[in-house]
């Protein structure tokens, strides 16, 4: 079993405690020993990385990722792109998201029904590099909902497979834990950007909630679930659904009912698809005047108001910004980050945890992922410089100088990089 | 523009002249020069031959990059699109490891596989060999792939097809798709029970159908053809690829130009795969006047 030694690093161990010098031994795809500068460390026959003071730090975590999303401007390019075709540029995209330190994933829909159990089962026999991953359905939506792009005289489709009725959700869910997906996702309230289901609309029934919900209990898979309405995440809360995603229009009954289910459920805002359609897809036609017209401003002031009071609650909190569309691609995930920072208020090191100590949990590791501890999973980054002092450098690659999986490198230190820093 | 120079090599130049010392220089995706003498090596990258042979990247005539390795042909089918296309680029790159650059193929197992995998492939999104796309193997009921049963569907590599309109529709559908070659299977073969390989199973007006397609688009025909009659067929409708061709009476019958023009390429290829070949005295697969013999050999089939 292979053994590496990082030494001279400064460990975020993202316990909660402050960094600390020290040494790190993994053995195998474990973390072996945590060894604070001073106390010694058995270093038998490891490979010894020398971080010159970097920060070495739990890989990050996205909690709502789309990596078969492919950075499209609309919704119904997705339809158009054959699944061979579709599984190829999802695994560039996994690739691409290891290559930003993103060491797990857990996918908040999959844009076609079995492309994510695909990714996950090929990163996991180690046949292409990319992250841990939960794979999740599609969003099983309704006729009328977000993900309904059919025209009435032609067949489209997105992101989304559309059941109508208790009935019709329970078979497509049934039929997805068949192939083996980890999460299934629902869509019960809309979207601002939809004119026919927005954001305050809840549009599925409570028994079409309750039939995946029930689906999920019976197989031990986990229910996520689209919420922007106050009235979709009491429903949500109400049948199971531990991951809540958005939950921007809360109001102070949900925001109570998410409180008292704080240890069993999370909330990702996602906010940078709201900041990035707010101030960053004018080259795409959206400019940040049409976005207001549809509502984004208020979306997004709101969704902070809310978070910030969540917050206050004890509500665990995640980053991870819908990333996958054209002006909110992936690999720039870490932005996510910065924006709890910028607009939620956090400190860095609180945002930090919500990306891998709470990651480890969203990704049901709570006790083997997202911390520096002995007996951890060995997914790590070693970054160059402070991520506490400025969160935003870990949105440049080129400050991890190394990014370790499952006890592997993915990317590895390299001689120059050293040099190169011994220098500066 | 990349520069590369091979010194201190032997040059098999692959046009048939027996090896000579030199050295040869690469700019871009081309070769530039290649000398007897040490060429200027100006700005270039220099890989020390050591003495060994420089030559062309090999070329697999027979190709089937979507298959898997697998003992029974219906195992294919039992494999969804997505693992399929996966496993597909994980063979293209083995395929370009142990050094062959291009590939024919003679049959993709599933529709749009190979042509997803050589778009892929050439766009750079997966390593692997140039590739030449390939449709499933056209072939009739009973046919060499129909390995459906009466109360039960099953598939593999094939896509089972009856009467000449089903065939031009088809093929049709595949020349959107973006194939570079339509395969069908005229003749049997030794592993199927219904259709061995004496047995010429596909009529005259199917060949023609999917033949008439190709030259409409300017694709290519290539044919599984075992026994005489399913040759000749392929030849009268401007086939250019004969995949196996052991069966053949007279290998004369290649010589003969082909009655229809227009097809992509005129020249035509008999190709006997090694595996499964059976040779008849006086069938030699060796190369016959006015035709060229290739070397494939089913590789990851079972039959084809
Ligand atoms: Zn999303």
């Amino acid at each position: 079993m292979s053994r590496t030694l990082f030494r001279n690093v400064n460990i975020l161990d993202c316990t909660g405690a402050p960094p600390y010098a020290g040494s790190v031994l993994i053995d195998g795809n474990r973390i072996k020993a945590v060894a604070p500068q001073g106390s010694s460390i058995a270093t038998d026959g490891a490979a010894v990385v020398d971080g010159m003071g970097a920060t070495l730090m739990p890989g990050l975590i996205e909690s709502h990722s789309h990596l078969t999303f492919l950075d499209t401007p609309d919704l119904e390019s997705l339809g158009f792109v054959p699944p061979e075709e579709h599984i190829l540029r999802s695994v560039k995209n996994a690739r691409k998201i290891l290559d930003q330190g993103f060491t797990a994933c857990n996918s908040a829909a999959a844009a076609k029904a079995r492309l994510d159990i695909v990714l996950r089962n090929a990163i996991d026999a180690g046949d292409f590099p990319g992250p841990r991953t939960r794979a999740a359905s599609p969003e099983l939506a309704p006729t009328a909902g977000l993900g309904d792009v059919r025209l009435r005289h032609m067949h489209r489709e997105t992101f989304a497979i559309i059941c109508d009725g208790a009935d019709e959700f329970r078979k497509t869910a049934r039929e997805m834990v068949r192939e083996g997906v980890d999460t299934l996702k629902i869509n019960p309230s809309g979207d601002e950007f939809v004119p026919h289901a927005r954001a305050h609309q809840t549009v599925m029934t409570e028994a079409e909630i309750a039939a995946v919900c029930e689906v999920a209990h019976m197989h031990d898979k986990r229910v996520a679930a689209h919420c922007r309405s106050a009235q979709s995440v009491k429903l949500a809360l109400k049948h199971g659904v531990k991951v809540i995603y958005h939950a921007t229009l809360v109001d102070d009954e949900a925001c109570a009912q998410l409180e008292a289910a704080k240890d069993w459920c999370f909330v990702a805002p996602t906010l940078g698809i709201n900041y990035t359609t707010l101030n960053e897809a004018g080259k795409w036609g959206l400019t940040t005047e049409i976005a207001e017209s549809m509502g984004v401003r208020r979306e997004l002031e709101t969704g902070i108001r809310n978070m910030k009071e969540l917050k206050r609650r004890g509500v665990r909190i995640l980053p991870g910004g819908d990333y996958g569309f054209a002006w909110n691609p992936i690999g720039t995930n870490a932005r996510d980050i910065e924006h709890f920072v910028n607009l939620l208020g956090f400190s860095p090191m609180e945002a930090i945890l919500s990306a891998t100590k709470l990651g480890g949990e969203i990704m049901m590791l709570e006790n083997e992922l997202g911390q520096v501890k002995p007996g951890f999973l060995a997914d790590l980054i070693l970054v160059d410089g402070n991520p506490l002092a400025n969160v935003a450098i870990l949105q440049d690659a080129n400050k991890l100088l190394a990014i370790m999986k499952d006890g592997v490198f993915h990317k590895a230190p390299t001689a120059k990089q050293e040099a190169q820093r011994q220098s500066a | 523009m990349q520069r590369i120079l091979y010194t201190n090599i032997a040059i098999l130049d692959g046009t048939g002249t027996p090896p000579y010392p030199g050295s040869v220089l690469v700019e871009g995706e081309r070769i530039a020069r290649v000398s007897g003498d040490i060429v200027d090596p100006a700005g270039a990258q220099i890989v020390d031959g050591e003495g060994g042979t420089l030559m062309p990247g090999l070329v697999e005539a027979h190709a089937h990059l979507t298959f898997l390795d697998m003992a029974r042909s219906i195992d294919l089918g039992f494999v969804p699109p997505e693992e399929h296309m996966l496993r597909t680029a994980t063979n293209a790159r083995r395929l370009l490891d142990a050094g062959f650059t291009s590939c024919a193929s003679a049959a993709s197992s599933k529709p749009r596989l190979d042509v997803a995998l050589r778009n892929a492939i050439d766009s750079g999104d997966v390593i692997g060999p140039r590739t030449l796309a390939a449709s499933p193997e056209m072939t009739v009921t009973a046919g060499l792939g129909d390995v459906r049963l009466s109360h039960l569907y099953r598939q593999n590599f094939a896509e089972v097809l009856d009467g000449e309109s089903e065939f031009r529709r088809f093929a049709r559908e595949m020349v959107r798709e973006g194939v570079d070659t339509l395969k069908i299977n005229i003749s049997g073969d030794a592993g199927t029970v219904a259709s061995p390989s004496r047995a010429t199973v596909m009529t005259e007006a199917e060949v023609e159908a999917v033949c008439d397609v190709a030259h409409a688009h300017g694709k290519r025909v290539a044919a599984h053809c075992r026994n005489d009659a399913s040759i000749r067929m392929a030849l009268r409708h401007g086939v250019t690829i004969l995949f196996h061709a052991n069966l053949i009476d007279d290998a004369r019958a290649l010589r003969s130009r082909p009655r229809r023009q227009g097809s992509s390429s005129r020249r035509r290829w008999a190709i006997p795969t090694r595996r499964s070949t059976r040779l008849r005295p006086g069938a030699s697969p060796r190369p016959w006047a006015g035709s060229a013999v290739s070397t494939g050999s089913s590789s990851a089939a079972s039959t084809t």
